[in-house]
């Protein structure tokens, strides 16, 4: 048996300023990292039209975009608008429906934000409803462009990834959860007379 | 030194156990899933609050709808399962509005959303204590999903701990049909799958 060595004022005060100094430079290091990777976030690789994109719960493959005043219903709306249509294919990988695109396919809007985009199935040329795991399907994203702003030739789309967490932080429920964008794609835009 | 073992040991012994739990803790949705009565196809299966029992699950590659003289065809990359039966509320007035096809990958498929609502499918309906009612749900799945499926109804997906009725369908996925007609019927019951069989 070693005898129990009684620790003086002096080190448990060194032992003390120590742990909080450490603690503290921890936590100053990981803000400080965390404010530079907010301020320098990394770039997504720019991906060809036609390309498949893998986002992790969705596989998205871009094809065109085009303006128009009439949505793939066939229908125009009561009141004229003008229409910034996207085609694409989408797989939802997930093991259960999800309708949530737009958080996935967003539209980098030259000036103001746009309001959330309708989706289209183009099966039905009917509006989408739930995305079925593994049945690909080909849809049309339509945003409604701001009157007095002109389209430009040619619009920047990102496609945001998305993480699977068996558990999650709060209650331990698993979940899909938003990531930083891994791709961003450069479409022409079509105008239809 | 053997009381510098013992502490290495109890140590050891702590983390040990820690690490198990952390690894075999059930998952929240375990946690909170639902009550679960099983059965098969043709055969009343009963939860606390109400009973479900099915008589006929269909596949098919084409879906047309018949309602009100229009007719549409529904296409699908997978296949369309037509699935029949009759539901019974027990003691009070509920609705089934959750109807999902689970593959035997575990994978979930929910009711079409993209059939109008003029053909009434399980979560349009009331169901009233003492009076079965007919039942349809109709899903798309990809054909591999087909085989080994089963039909899982509940109340609501919303809520957790309720009851949940899982029957597994009979369909081996081989039988797959041409095309499906769901005509709307003026009367009850108040649609027909077309051809009968």
């Amino acid at each position: 048996m070693t005898e129990l060595t009684r620790t003086t004022v002096r080190q448990r005060l060194y032992a003390f300023l120590i742990a909080g100094l450490g603690g503290l430079a921890a936590s100053a290091i990981s803000f400080s990292m965390t404010l530079y990777e907010a301020a320098h976030p990394p770039k997504a690789p720019v991906v060809q039209a036609g390309q498949q994109i893998d986002t992790g719960r969705w596989f998205v493959t871009l094809r065109t975009a085009r303006v128009g005043t009439v949505p793939p219903t066939g229908v125009p709306p009561s009141r004229p608008v003008q229409l910034l249509m996207v085609d694409m294919d989408v797989v939802n990988r997930s093991a259960t429906p999800n309708n949530v695109l737009h958080r996935v396919v967003t539209l980098s809007a030259p000036t103001q934000k746009l309001p959330m985009p309708t989706v289209y199935l183009d099966r039905d040329k009917y509006l989408a409803g739930y995305f079925n795991p593994n049945m690909p399907e080909r849809l049309t994203m339509a945003w409604e462009w701001p009157a007095g702003v002109p389209v430009p030739d040619k619009v920047t789309i990102t496609v945001t990834g998305q993480t699977y967490k068996l558990r999650d932080n709060l209650y331990g429920a698993s979940g899909w959860y938003d990531r930083d964008p891994v791709a961003t794609v450069d479409l022409p835009v079509e105008k239809a007379p | 030194m053997m009381h510098m073992l013992q502490s290495a040991l109890a140590l050891l012994f702590a983390a040990a156990v820690l690490y198990g739990m952390q690894h075999t803790r059930p998952l929240y949705s375990d946690i909170t899933s639902p009550i679960v009565s099983s059965g098969g196809m043709n055969k009343r299966v009963e939860a606390r609050a109400f009973a479900l029992s099915l008589d006929s699950a269909r596949v098919a590659r084409v879906l047309n709808v018949e309602t009100f003289g229009k007719s549409k065809t529904y296409t699908s990359s997978g296949v369309w399962g037509v699935v029949e039966g009759e539901a019974e509320a027990k003691f009070e007035t509920l609705g089934l509005t959750s109807g999902e096809w689970l593959s035997r990958t575990g994978v979930r498929y929910v009711l079409t959303d993209r059939v109008p609502a003029t053909i009434e499918m399980m979560p349009g309906d009331v169901y009233q204590p003492g009076l079965p009612r007919r039942v349809l749900l109709m899903f798309e799945v990809p054909e591999d999903a087909v085989a080994g499926g089963t039909v899982v109804v509940a109340r609501t997906k919303l809520l957790p701990l309720d009851d949940e009725i899982r029957i597994a369908t009979n369909v081996s996925g081989k039988d797959i049909e041409p095309a499906i007609t769901i005509r709307r019927n003026e009367e009850r019951p108040p649609w027909t799958v077309l051809p009968q069989r």
